[in-house]
């Protein structure tokens, strides 16, 4: 069982769930510490983990044919990302690294699909944190592909 | 007021420095002959003798009145123009223009900037304003974006506001290589790592229409009142003073009832941005 | 004041040769069948037209010539303007509205404004396209004039209505022989009036009024735009003829010269920025903002009309555009 402090506990992802819920995610969750420049997921590749990050913090990018890495995103505590170990295909659509020493919860895919079956207030719990962070970085990406498209 | 006074006469500035910001903006600063004195948001019609003229606010701080610092973008005809200058030409400035930023209205409340771009000319101006009279503003917070690291103006203001009390600085870039270590994403993405009271806080947005637009959905999404959203419109001013109608934003006049208008004052007008 | 004095036209048109030493005079003069403001000399004084509806060229152009430079506060010199129309005198009250304003005037406007004497006229006949009383504006000067002159048979009635007025009326009366007004005649220029009146009344009785269409215009959809701006080439010719379409651009000149040219919102570019954004870029946008401007927004800020029914924007358009059409379109659209 991990020390799980107040700071965590007031993460935005786990404020999403009431004290049942988290206790149960707290059980599932298994801690993972990446080292500056390390990469957390690599682009492309088959996903296993739902991640949350809890300290520190992340940078989400793509790779351009002949430009290298662009990097388009900065993720934060609370803030999830391998979204799409839920999501058939399963394949991650970005490369996240470490900006800092950073510290995630991982959470095992299946065993988070299943339970989203089994209960479905804790799955619609989980999808509408999902869905708000998606339409936020929808948002975000419109913006800066009007932002491209109008220079 | 009228005695002789000709609104379409420029007062006449020398340009005693050039400040390079960004590769496509550079700052101008001006003496002007006599005594210029300007509210903070307020704009001033900048001429380049012979060649035109383009309206503009002041980057620099209100409580200075014998120079003044214009912020510049190389956008178009004028503004290519006057980064070709070298220093020591005269201009010409008419003005100040229009309603700037009601700061009396920011006393005691949480002010959060929101600047894109070159949109950080009129926020400096503001924040000399704000710094002027720190102990009246909770806290301070600026969020700026530019489009990649080297876009990024008035770079060393950042360090220096950072030291200030109650005075926060977050950058962004839209995008970046791996040579920038800092935030990466929209501008909008830095207001979900700021701390806030929503209910005591007011927001001040500038910056190109897309940031604008943008900026202001996102604010009205995590809560704001229109009526706390501070926006500067930007539009092809003319005369400056009302009577050439080229500004004109459904009933109002952007250079009179501008160029600093709430969302709540235009968001029913077609086309703001 | 509003005594009234009747002169013969003899006596009048001596008068007014008399008056040219000192003022600039112009008035309607019948040019290649157009009735349009001439510079009166003693050639053409014969040649005035009386109570005629509105001249081809606005009033607005003695106060915002179409070229000026505003950086040279010349004085001007007096001007008398003779057998303005309501319409046009309508139309100042929206032009003072946004050239006199308390705080931050037009020292050029003004100073062209204060040097000229208005001398109004009833309006003893219709053209097709004049539509004032649609707006609640009647056929016969009601403000912004210093005289009021009617020609009655061939004799000529003055009234002072300001003090500026009066003074001219005297010196008039100082050069010629004139006469009280007779009770008859009196009669005469009222029986004038109601006839115009009812004629244009009836013309447009199928014009909704000012506020009606504003409201037409606020709350229709894109299309009639789109199909009214068909045949617009932007030409502008309708914001040119316009008594209130008063927008300008400054032009600069070496040695810091601001010359104003007449804008309009029809051209294109004319709301366009330094990075490129320009709200009115499709046609139909530029079409619909004169609508806009003219119904919606000016009458808001400035409690004055912006459209006085003058008609002349029908007339000038080349590609044909009747905005009545349109309007009375509006209204049938709403009504189904």
């Amino acid at each position: 069982m991990l020390t799980i402090n107040k700071e965590i506990r007031e993460l935005k992802f786990f404020m999403e769930f009431d004290e049942k819920y988290q206790h149960s995610l707290f059980e599932l969750g298994e801690i993972k510490e990446f080292a500056v420049k390390e990469i957390i997921i690599k682009e492309t590749q088959e996903l296993h983990d739902l991640f949350v990050i809890l300290e520190g913090h992340a940078t989400l990018g793509i790779t351009v044919p002949d430009k290298g890495r662009i990097n388009v995103g900065t993720i934060y505590p609370g803030q999830i990302i391998s979204w799409s170990a839920l999501f058939k295909p399963y394949i991650s659509t970005a490369v996240v690294t470490a900006d800092v020493p950073t510290r995630a919860m991982a959470f095992n895919a299946k065993k988070i699909q299943a339970w989203m079956e089994r209960e479905p207030e804790f799955g619609y719990r989980l999808m509408r944190f999902i869905s708000e962070t998606l339409s936020q970085r929808l948002h975000d990406t419109r913006f800066q592909l009007v932002n491209i498209v109008t220079i | 007021m009228n005695n002789g006074f000709n609104p379409y006469d420029p007062v006449r500035a020398r340009l005693i420095d050039i400040i390079d910001e960004s590769p496509n903006i550079k700052t101008f600063r001006l003496e002007p002959e006599r005594e210029f004195s300007f509210k903070t948001g307020e704009f001033i019609q900048l001429t380049l003798d012979g060649i035109g003229e383009s309206p503009f606010t002041p980057s620099s701080s209100p409580y200075v009145n014998d120079r003044l610092d214009v912020t510049i973008m190389k956008a178009g005809y004028v503004t290519e123009k006057i980064h070709q200058l070298k220093g020591g030409e005269i201009l010409g400035i008419r003005g100040p223009f229009g309603r700037g930023y009601p700061v009396e209205k920011f006393y005691g409340k949480e002010v959060i900037i929101l600047g894109g771009g070159c949109g950080l000319a009129p926020i400096r101006s503001l924040l000399f304003e704000l710094l002027e009279q720190k102990e009246k503003y909770k806290k301070v917070t600026l969020c700026y974006g530019s489009k990649t690291p080297t876009d990024c103006i008035y770079k060393p203001m950042f360090c220096d506001l950072n030291k200030v009390e109650n005075f926060q600085c977050y950058r962004s870039v839209d995008v970046a290589d791996d040579t920038w270590d800092g935030h990466v994403g929209v501008v909008t993405t830095l207001l979900d790592q700021i701390n806030f009271r929503l209910e005591n806080a007011v927001v001040v947005v500038c910056g190109p229409p897309v940031m604008m637009k943008f900026g202001t959905l996102k604010l009205l999404q995590i809560g704001f009142d229109p009526k706390d959203i501070y926006l500067s419109m930007e539009k092809n001013m003319s005369c400056g003073y009302g009577k050439c109608g080229h500004c004109m934003l459904g009933d109002t006049l952007v250079c009179k009832d501008g160029p600093v208008y709430t969302y709540d004052e235009v968001k029913n007008y077609d086309h703001i941005w | 004041m509003n005594t009234g004095h009747l002169l013969s036209r003899e006596r009048w048109e001596e008068a007014v040769e008399g008056l040219i030493r000192d003022y600039k005079i112009y008035a309607p003069v019948n040019l290649w069948g157009h009735m349009d403001y001439e510079r009166i000399n003693p050639e053409n004084v014969k040649q005035i037209v009386y109570n005629f509806p509105r001249p081809i060229t606005p009033l607005k152009t003695f106060f915002l010539p179409v070229k000026q430079n505003v950086s040279q506060s010349t004085v001007n010199e007096k001007m008398v303007i003779l057998g303005v129309p309501s319409c046009d005198l309508q139309a100042l009250h929206l032009l003072d509205a946004i050239y006199l304003d308390e705080k931050l005037p037009d020292t050029v406007y003004k100073k062209r404004r204060e040097n000229t004497i208005l001398i109004g006229s009833d309006c003893h006949q219709t053209l097709d396209s004049c539509h004032c009383t649609t707006y609640g504006i009647n056929p016969y000067p009601e403000s912004n004039i210093d005289i009021l002159l009617n020609l009655i048979g061939d004799k000529i009635i003055l009234e002072a209505h300001t003090e500026k007025g009066q003074d001219l009326v005297n010196n008039i009366l100082s050069l010629v022989k004139s006469s009280a007004v007779e009770e008859n005649t009196r009669q005469e220029i009222l029986a004038a009036r109601e006839k115009t009146k009812a004629e244009l009344f009836n013309r447009n009785k199928n014009l909704p009024d000012y506020m009606t269409t504003g409201k037409l215009i606020r709350e229709t959809n894109g299309t009639i735009w789109k199909k009214y701006a068909e045949d617009c080439v932007s030409c502008g010719a309708c914001a040119a003829s316009c008594p209130t379409c008063s927008c300008f651009l400054l032009i600069d000149r070496p040695g810091f010269e601001k010359i104003r040219n007449l804008d309009t919102c029809q051209y294109p570019g004319f709301e366009r920025v330094a990075a490129g954004e320009d709200p009115l870029k499709p046609l139909s946008q530029r079409f619909k903002n004169r609508y806009m401007c003219k119904y919606v927004w000016k009458p808001v800020r400035y409690d004055a009309v912006a459209c006085t029914g003058c008609g002349r924007c029908i007339d000038a358009c080349i590609g044909r555009i009747n905005k009545n059409e349109l309007i009375v379109e509006l209204m049938d659209k709403v009504t189904v």
